[in-house]
C-alpha cells in the first residue's frame, strides 16, 4: 500500500506541475480581473501541496499492506479493460447491435458456466431490449458501421 | 380557487400522467447517464398535445421521480443514476452490502418523500420572500456558496484528507479544460474540438464510479457475494423514523432554500446536506459505514430541491435549474407566461402545480415503497449477467448524453483512473464535487471581480457573504473543535 | 457464418451502390435527420422540433430531431458538415457557424461546406434594462456611459449577445463593462437582482419580465421595429448603426443533389405556414423571419465579415 501511495502522490505531482507549466502559456491577467491562468495555478498548488505532504507522510510509515496489482483476479480486469476498448472500435466500424451481441456473449461465456444455448439467448435478450429501449423510446441514434 | 385547482388536478388523464410522469422518471433515474434534465427533455415534445395542466404535471412528475430514481441504482450498485445522488452512494451503498438494502431504500424512500413535501410547503408558504431573498444572489455570494461547498471536501474524503484534497483538486482541473467562460480562451483543449465545452462530467461520474464499480465486480466475479438478506422490511422501522423525520424536516428545508437559488442544484445540495448530517453528528467518524442518516440527509436534500427550483420560475419567470428551464418553455408553448403575472392571470393553474407536486411526492412514495422488491431482484442477478449489463448500460448511457462517442471514450478513461482510485483507496466522490463545483467557484470569483473591478472586498460586501464566510471558518474548525471537546470531556 | 460474411461483402456494396444511382425523384428515401447543435428543451430544439412536426406530412419514412451538443454549437455543426450529401442530414445552423471559426473556437466548421435551405426564424439583440433604472431612454444610458463603467450582462464570451453588446458599444462609442454569464437567463436574473445596469440579449427574451413591467427595454438592435415591441425604437432610428441578431437556418452539406436540395427547401417554406408552426412559434415568443436559400447565402457571407471585424477588434480573435 505504501508503495502505491507513493506512485499515486507522484502521479498528482506530476500533474500539478504539468498543469502549471500549461498554465504559465495563457493569457495573462487584466485590470486586476484574474485572467484564464489564476483559478488552475491556485488549484494546481494546492494539488501540489498535498501530493508533497502525501508522499512524506508515506515515506516515512512502515506498515506495509500489500495491493494487488498484479495478480490472477487483476488481470482478468486489465483484459476486460482492453475488451471494452476493442467494443468500442468494434462498434464504430462494424455496428452496435453486432457489437453488443458478441461483447455480452464473450463476457458471459468467458466469467460463468452456462450452456450454450442460455448464453446466446442471454445476450440477445439483453441486446435487443437495450437496443429497442435506447433507439425506440429514447430515440438514441445507433447509426455507426457497416452493420447495425 | 382551490375548488378550480382541483377540478383540474382531479381527473383521471391528470393523475394518469402524474403516475406515469414518477414511474417514467424513476426509470430514467436510476439509469446512470440519463439524467433528470434529459429525462424531462425528452419527455416535452410529448407534452406539446396536452393542456397546461396536464403537460406540466407529467414533467413535474417525471421531475420527481427522476431526482428519486437515481438513489436506487446509487444504494444498489454503488452508482448514482443521477449527480444528485452520488452522495447517496457513499453510505447507501454500504449498508445495502451488508445485506440491508431494503432497510437503505426504505430509509432513501421516505426521506426523499418527506423532503419533496417540505419543499412543497415552502413552495406553497413563503415562496415570494424566498425568492426575493435569492435574487440577492450576485457573482460574490455565488463564489462563497461554492467555497462552503468545496469544504466538504473534508468530510467525503474518507479515510485520508490529502488525498481527498487530491481527489477533489483532480477535479476540479478536470472542470477547468474547455473554453474558459469569462475570457472566452482556450484552456487545456489541446485543439481537440470535443474539449472546447470541456468534458461533461456525467460521463466522468458514470466512468469513476458504474465503469470502476463494475472492473472491481470483475476482479471479485468469483467470491461469493453475501446474499441479501430476505426483505423483511422495506418500510423503516420506528427507530430509524425519529432519524428520518428529523433529518427530513432539516435537510429538506435546506433543499427547497438551495434550489430556490438560481444556478444551484440538487447535485450541490445534496453533497451539502451530507457534509452538514455529518458535522452536526455525534459520531462523524462512522460515515461512509453505512449510517441511516447519511443516507437520509443527502435524498431529503435532492427532492427539496424539487419545489425550491419552482419557486423563481413561478415567482419570477427565471429558472432554477436546467430543467425548470425546460418547464418555463412547455408553459410558454401553452401560451402561459411564467413569472410574477402568472399568479394574476392563471392562478388555477399555478394552484394546481402545487396540488400535483404534493401529489407526485405521494405518488413516488407508494411507487418507490411497493417497487423496492423488485428493483433489490437486481442483487439476484447473477454477477456473470449483471457485470457485462453494467458495462453495456455506461457505454449507452453516457452516448446518449449528447450523442457524442467521445463521451464514451471520456466514460472509459475515468473507469480505468476510477479502478485504480478504488485500489489506492481514493475516494471519487470528492472529485465529483469538484467537477460540480469548481466551474461555479472559478467564473464567480472571477466575475465579482470583474464587476468590483479588482476589488477583493467584494467578497465581505453583503451579510450573505459574511454569513458564508463564518460558515465555511466553524465548517473548517468545528472538527478540530470537537476533537478538544471531546478530549477535555474524557480527561 | 457464411450469411454474415456474404452480408459483409454485399452490404457496403449496396450501401455504395445506392448512393451514386439514387436519382432524385426517390428522395426522401429513408428516415430523415435533422441536427440541433444545442441541447434538448433549448429555444433551437424546441424551434426545430416543432418544424420537423410540421414538415413530416413530406417525409414518409418519418423525419426527427437529433441534439448533437457541445463546444458551443461547433460539435453538431461539424457533424453535418461532414455528413453523406444526399439529404438523410439537414443542419441546423445559427451566426455561431460564422463566429466560432474568427475566436479559434469553431474547430473545422467553414459555412462554405453548407448549402443553406431556409432561415426560419429571427431574434434580435435588446437593450434592456430593469424598470425602476434611471435610464428612460437609449440616450440617457449612453450619455451616462460616458463617465460611468456600465455593468453590461450577456450570455457568455464570444456569444452573440456579448458581440451585440460589443456592437452597442462600438456605435455610440463608449466603453462598457462586458460581464458574461452562461446563458442569457443567467444574465436576466443578474438584472432582475439590479446586479447589473443593462442586459443585451435578445428580446425574446426578456419578452416576459417587460410585460410583467419587470424590465424596460430602451432599444432593438433590429432593422425595423418589433411586432411584438411596437413602441421600442431601433437602434437604427435612434442615430446608432447597429443590427444584430440570431437566426436559425436549415442546411444540407455541399455535394447534395440539387433535386433533393429543392424538395427540402420547398418543403420548410411549406411548413412554416402551417397554423401550427405559426402558432407555436407565436407563444414561443419567437418570431418566424424567412430568408430564403440565395438570401441566406449572401447573409451568411456578410455576416462573416461582420463577425470577423467585430472579433478581431474586441481582441477576442486566436
Amino acid at each position: 500500500m505504501r508503495s502505491g501511495k507513493l506512485v499515486l502522490a507522484a502521479g498528482f505531482l506530476v500533474l500539478s506541475i504539468f498543469v502549471f507549466i500549461l498554465s504559465l502559456q495563457l493569457p495573462p491577467t487584466r485590470n486586476g480581473v484574474p485572467g484564464p491562468a489564476t483559478w488552475p495555478v491556485l488549484v494546481s498548488i494546492v494539488m501540489f501541496i498535498s501530493a508533497i505532504s502525501l508522499g512524506v507522510k508515506e515515506f516515512f510509515k512502515s506498515n506495509e499492506t500489500v495491493i494487488k496489482i498484479i495478480g490472477k483476479d487483476q488481470i482478468r480486469v486489465y483484459i476486460s479493460m482492453t475488451a471494452l476498448f476493442a467494443y468500442l472500435v468494434s462498434m464504430m466500424l462494424i455496428g452496435f447491435s453486432v457489437s453488443t451481441f458478441i461483447m455480452l456473449y464473450g463476457f458471459i461465456t468467458w466469467l460463468g458456466n452456462y450452456k450454450w444455448h442460455f448464453r446466446v439467448i442471454c445476450a440477445l435478450v439483453i441486446t435487443t431490449i437495450v437496443y429497442c429501449v435506447f433507439h425506440f423510446v429514447l430515440k438514441v441514434p445507433f447509426r455507426f458501421g457497416i452493420l447495425f | 380557487m382551490l375548488v378550480e385547482a382541483l377540478n383540474l388536478v382531479l381527473q383521471p388523464s391528470v393523475l394518469l400522467f402524474i403516475i406515469l410522469g414518477v414511474a417514467g422518471g424513476m426509470c430514467i433515474g436510476c439509469l446512470p447517464g440519463l439524467t433528470t434534465t434529459m429525462g424531462v427533455a425528452l419527455v416535452l415534445p410529448l407534452t406539446f398535445g396536452m393542456d397546461a395542466t396536464q403537460s406540466i404535471l407529467l414533467l413535474i412528475g417525471v421531475y420527481v421521480g427522476a431526482v428519486y430514481g437515481g438513489s436506487m441504482s446509487a444504494i444498489l450498485l454503488n452508482t448514482p443514476g443521477t449527480p444528485a445522488s452520488a452522495a447517496t452512494a457513499l453510505d447507501g451503498y454500504q449498508m445495502a452490502k451488508r445485506g440491508e438494502a431494503g432497510r437503505a431504500l426504505g430509509i432513501a424512500t421516505t426521506s426523499s418523500f418527506l423532503g419533496g413535501v417540505i419543499s412543497c410547503i415552502f413552495l406553497i408558504l413563503i415562496s415570494p420572500v424566498l425568492a426575493k431573498f435569492a435574487l440577492k444572489f450576485s457573482a460574490p455570494e455565488f463564489f462563497m456558496l461554492a467555497m462552503f461547498g468545496l469544504c466538504i471536501i473534508s468530510s467525503i474524503s474518507g479515510k485520508s484528507m490529502l488525498i481527498g484534497l487530491l481527489s477533489g483538486t483532480f477535479g476540479i482541473l478536470i472542470a477547468t479544460i474547455g473554453i474558459d467562460d469569462i475570457t472566452g480562451s482556450m484552456r487545456f483543449t489541446f485543439n481537440n474540438m470535443n474539449l472546447f465545452s470541456g468534458i461533461s462530467f456525467i460521463p466522468v461520474m458514470i466512468g469513476l464510479f458504474a465503469m470502476s464499480q463494475a472492473f472491481v465486480g470483475i476482479e471479485d466475479i468469483f467470491v461469493k457475494s453475501q446474499t441479501t438478506k430476505k426483505l423483511s422490511h422495506v418500510f423503516p422501522k420506528r427507530e430509524d423514523w425519529g432519524l428520518i423525520v428529523k433529518n427530513s424536516i432539516g435537510f429538506g428545508s435546506l433543499g427547497a432554500f438551495v434550489g430556490s437559488i438560481p444556478g444551484v442544484g440538487a447535485d450541490i445540495a445534496s453533497f451539502i446536506a451530507y457534509g452538514q448530517a455529518k458535522s452536526m453528528s455525534k459520531h462523524p467518524e462512522k460515515f461512509g459505514t453505512g449510517l441511516p442518516e447519511a443516507i437520509s440527509a443527502p435524498e431529503a436534500a435532492n427532492n427539496g430541491v424539487t419545489g425550491g427550483a419552482l419557486i423563481p420560475m413561478l415567482t419570477l419567470g427565471v429558472p432554477g435549474d436546467a430543467v425548470a428551464a425546460i418547464m418555463i418553455g412547455a408553459l410558454t408553448v401553452q401560451g402561459l407566461q411564467p413569472g410574477p403575472l402568472l399568479f394574476q392571470n392563471d392562478a388555477p393553474v399555478v394552484y394546481a402545480i402545487f396540488i400535483g407536486l404534493l401529489l407526485a411526492n405521494i405518488c413516488m412514495l407508494v411507487l418507490g415503497l411497493n417497487s423496492v422488491r423488485l428493483f433489490t431482484k437486481v442483487l439476484s442477478v447473477p454477477k456473470q449477467i449483471l457485470v457485462p449489463i453494467i458495462f453495456l448500460l455506461c457505454f449507452v448511457g453516457s452516448y446518449a448524453l449528447a450523442n457524442n462517442v467521445f463521451d464514451v471514450i471520456v466514460m472509459l478513461v475515468f473507469g480505468v483512473i476510477g479502478y485504480f482510485f478504488h485500489k489506492l483507496e481514493v475516494s471519487a466522490s470528492p472529485a465529483i464535487l469538484g467537477l460540480i463545483l469548481g466551474p461555479m467557484a472559478e467564473s464567480n470569483f472571477r466575475r465579482a471581480l470583474l464587476m468590483a473591478r479588482g476589488d477583493y472586498l467584494t467578497f465581505l460586501s453583503t451579510g450573505i457573504c459574511w454569513t458564508f464566510f463564518v460558515l465555511i471558518l466553524v465548517s473548517l474548525l468545528w472538527p478540530f473543535a470537537q476533537k478538544q471537546w471531546l478530549k477535555r470531556k474524557h480527561a | 457464418m457464411k450469411n454474415i460474411l456474404s452480408k459483409l461483402i454485399f452490404v457496403p456494396l449496396v450501401v455504395a451502390g445506392m448512393s451514386t444511382f439514387v436519382n432524385a425523384n426517390s428522395y426522401p428515401e429513408g428516415p430523415v435527420k435533422i441536427i440541433v447543435p444545442y441541447s434538448a428543451g433549448g429555444g433551437s430544439d424546441s424551434v426545430s422540433r416543432a418544424l420537423a412536426e410540421a414538415i413530416k406530412t413530406d417525409f414518409p419514412d418519418g423525419i426527427a430531431v437529433e441534439n448533437r451538443t457541445g463546444g458551443a454549437g461547433s460539435i453538431g455543426m461539424s457533424y453535418g458538415m461532414r455528413a453523406e450529401p444526399n439529404g438523410s442530414i439537414v443542419t441546423m445552423v445559427a451566426p455561431e457557424l460564422v463566429m466560432l471559426p474568427h475566436s479559434g473556437n469553431g474547430g473545422d466548421i467553414d459555412y462554405k461546406q453548407f448549402i443553406p435551405l431556409a432561415i426560419v426564424n429571427s431574434g434580435y439583440a435588446a437593450i434592456t434594462v430593469p424598470a425602476d433604472s434611471a435610464y428612460k431612454s437609449l440616450e440617457d444610458l449612453l450619455v451616462d456611459a460616458k463617465s460611468n463603467n456600465l455593468l453590461f450582462g450577456n450570455s457568455g464570451t464570444g456569444s452573440i449577445w456579448h458581440l451585440a453588446g460589443a456592437g452597442m458599444q462600438q456605435a455610440a462609442s463608449v466603453e462598457f463593462t462586458h460581464v458574461p454569464y452562461k446563458g442569457s437567463s443567467a444574465a436576466i436574473t443578474a438584472l432582475l437582482g439590479r446586479h447589473l445596469d443593462a442586459v443585451s440579449v435578445s428580446y425574446a427574451e426578456v419578452a416576459n419580465q417587460v410585460d410583467a413591467g419587470a424590465l424596460r427595454t430602451l432599444a432593438v438592435l433590429a432593422p425595423n421595429r418589433l411586432v411584438d415591441a411596437p413602441n421600442v425604437p431601433t437602434a437604427t432610428e435612434l442615430g446608432y448603426d447597429v443590427v444584430i441578431g440570431t437566426w436559425r437556418g436549415y442546411t444540407v452539406p455541399v455535394g447534395t443533389p440539387p433535386a433533393t436540395v429543392t424538395y427540402l427547401t420547398d418543403a420548410i417554406l411549406k411548413a412554416v405556414e402551417t397554423d401550427t408552426f405559426v402558432e407555436f412559434m407565436k407563444n414561443t415568443n419567437n418570431d418566424i423571419e424567412i430568408i430564403e436559400s440565395e438570401e441566406f447565402a449572401n447573409k451568411l457571407k456578410r455576416e462573416d465579415e461582420f463577425y470577423k471585424g467585430l472579433i478581431s477588434s474586441l481582441g477576442l480573435s486566436q
